[in-house]
């Protein structure tokens, strides 16, 4: 389960940071880019909890 | 700024669970290792503020150089202050803030610390209820008007349900316990650090331009009203009450080794450096290409809205929440501190409900700047007492730990050492308009040097312990 939800954060957070960078380079979209990004917060919140274990420290 | 990362004046959640040893040097078995800091002060220094300060900066007519050089130095001085001052001591006493004034002040003297604290913490997660309710407000369009820098007062009815829903939302989860919001914090730090690279990454595309220097210029005919040194002073100082003011004595007790006093560097170069510039952009894009008045600025909510979309609102709400929540449970455990036959459920909603107040006034969150400045002034200077307690007592012939040995339970000497500097200080704000960033500094030394002259005049023939 931890290496899937970690496979799975790590994508989330290239699905937060790139989409500005393929807007900035022209060749990606406003609202695709806006529409990856928060499907990708959703990605990080479902996946991240089982990978980092926060909180605990 | 962080969102108070560390109490000083009571058990502070992270970095550990469980055992919280309030009145005892923490023991080697519940010592932990770096991660553990690097970690927490990389969450905890990207709070939901930091989308209020960096566009601050630009309304204050700050330039490109004064942002990425004064930053880049104000950010290393704190670091050093945290590494060389507070995790020294902390590793060498072990003890939390609160415990160790009380050895020094006496408990009764610690009440009166704990009142300011938790006051001062009050209005910080107020801060916080106005940032998330400027991203709560944008479905709202036209129905709501939105708070600008120059606010100080309500904006309207919609403003003030917002503000309350939100506070009230705030104050129960924090009433019901710490764990599942520092969790969600922790969880969510790493997302809302790239959501703020992002919005900076899109305004740079929409400005045309990856220069920085071309872009963040003062307004044409806008008074500048901070330069390099006031953003190095803010830098440093705007945590002072942690690192000046001991408050992360809390924290670095559990550390292993005073190196990793290091850590402090994740949460200045993450959050108040990257953060910051990036917030700052959104303002500059605003006032560039969208006609804002950079004196009045831009709501968050609505520039984070524009920049990012959804995602960035979400930050922006859960920024506000995951730091004002914790900001809120702490303020309830100083003051049930206070009272002590007080709940813990009642302290905290007493802190809610002023906390929901003080977000409804957008005037913390919009003078920002001023009140972490003064925030550091009226808590740091406590800090100095510390430091001249462990490092000078005996050189300079005063008791350490004079409580201890005497059995007060009100040092007046630190009283008059701790309120003369910041009255001073408040005095020059208030009157001569100095910045109150340039006050902690002064404040802190004038408190060291006045315990000393103050010990030696009134307690010259320390009494017995009762």
């Amino acid at each position: 389960m931890k290496p899937l939800a970690k496979a799975l954060a790590l994508l989330a957070l290239a699905g937060t940071l790139l989409p500005p960078v393929f807007y900035a380079l022209k060749v990606l979209g406003e609202g695709p880019m806006k529409a990856v990004m928060l499907a990708a917060a959703v990605g990080w919140f479902a996946a991240a909890p089982f990978w980092l274990k926060g909180g605990q420290h | 700024m962080s969102n108070a990362s560390s109490p000083g004046n009571a058990p502070s959640p992270p970095p550990h669970a469980g055992d919280e040893f309030e009145r005892e040097p923490v023991p080697e078995p519940a010592r932990k290792g770096p991660s553990a800091f690097w970690g927490m002060y990389a969450g905890e220094h990207t709070a939901g503020t930091e989308f209020m300060i960096g566009p601050l900066f630009v309304a204050w007519g700050a330039s490109a150089f004064d942002l990425i050089f004064g930053l880049l130095l104000g950010n290393l001085l704190a670091v050093l202050t945290w590494r060389f001052l507070t995790a020294e001591i902390a590793t060498q006493r072990r003890l939390t803030l609160y415990y160790q004034l009380e050895r020094i002040t006496g408990r009764r003297l610690v009440t009166l610390y704990n009142f300011f604290n938790g006051v001062l913490f009050c209005f910080l997660a107020g801060a916080m209820v106005t940032v998330s309710a400027t991203a709560v407000g944008v479905p709202f369009g036209e129905h709501i008007r939105m708070p600008s820098f120059a606010d100080t007062w309500p904006t309207g009815v919609v403003w003030v349900l917002v503000c309350v829903a939100l506070g009230a939302a705030m104050t129960f989860v924090a009433a019901r316990g710490y764990g599942f919001v520092a969790r969600v914090g922790h969880v969510a730090a790493p997302w809302m650090f790239l959501v703020f690279v992002a919005c900076g990454v899109v305004m740079l595309a929409r400005l045309g331009t990856a220069n920085l220097f071309e872009v963040i210029q003062p307004a044409d005919g806008a008074p500048r009203k901070i330069g390099f040194w006031g953003v190095v002073c803010f830098a440093w100082f705007c945590n002072a009450a942690m690192h000046l003011g001991m408050s992360d004595l809390s924290i670095f007790r559990f550390a292993r080794k005073p190196s990793y006093g290091w850590a402090s560097a994740a949460g200045m170069y993450l959050g108040h450096y990257i953060a910051w510039i990036c917030a700052a952009l959104l303002l500059v894009y605003w006032v560039r290409e969208r006609g804002a008045d950079p004196a009045r600025g831009a709501p968050p909510g609505p520039m984070v809205w524009d920049a990012v979309g959804w995602a960035g609102l979400l930050c922006v709400v859960i920024a506000g929440w995951t730091t004002a929540n914790p900001t809120i449970y702490r303020a309830g455990l100083a003051f049930q501190g206070m009272f002590p036959k007080m709940s813990r459920v009642a302290g905290t909603l007493i802190a809610g409900t002023v906390c929901t107040l003080a977000g409804i006034f957008p005037a913390v969150a919009m003078k920002l700047l001023d009140f972490v400045g003064i925030y550091g002034t009226i808590l740091c200077p406590v800090g100095a007492v510390i430091v001249v307690d462990h490092y000078l007592a005996r050189r300079v012939g005063i008791p350490a730990e004079y409580a201890v040995k005497t059995g007060t339970s009100f040092n007046v000497a630190v009283l008059l050492a701790w309120a003369l500097p910041v009255l001073v200080g408040l005095y020059f704000y208030r009157v001569h308009g100095v910045n109150a960033f340039f006050l902690p500094l002064p404040a802190w030394l004038a408190c060291g040097l006045l315990y000393v002259v103050f010990t030696k005049l009134l307690n010259r023939n320390p009494p017995a312990p009762a």
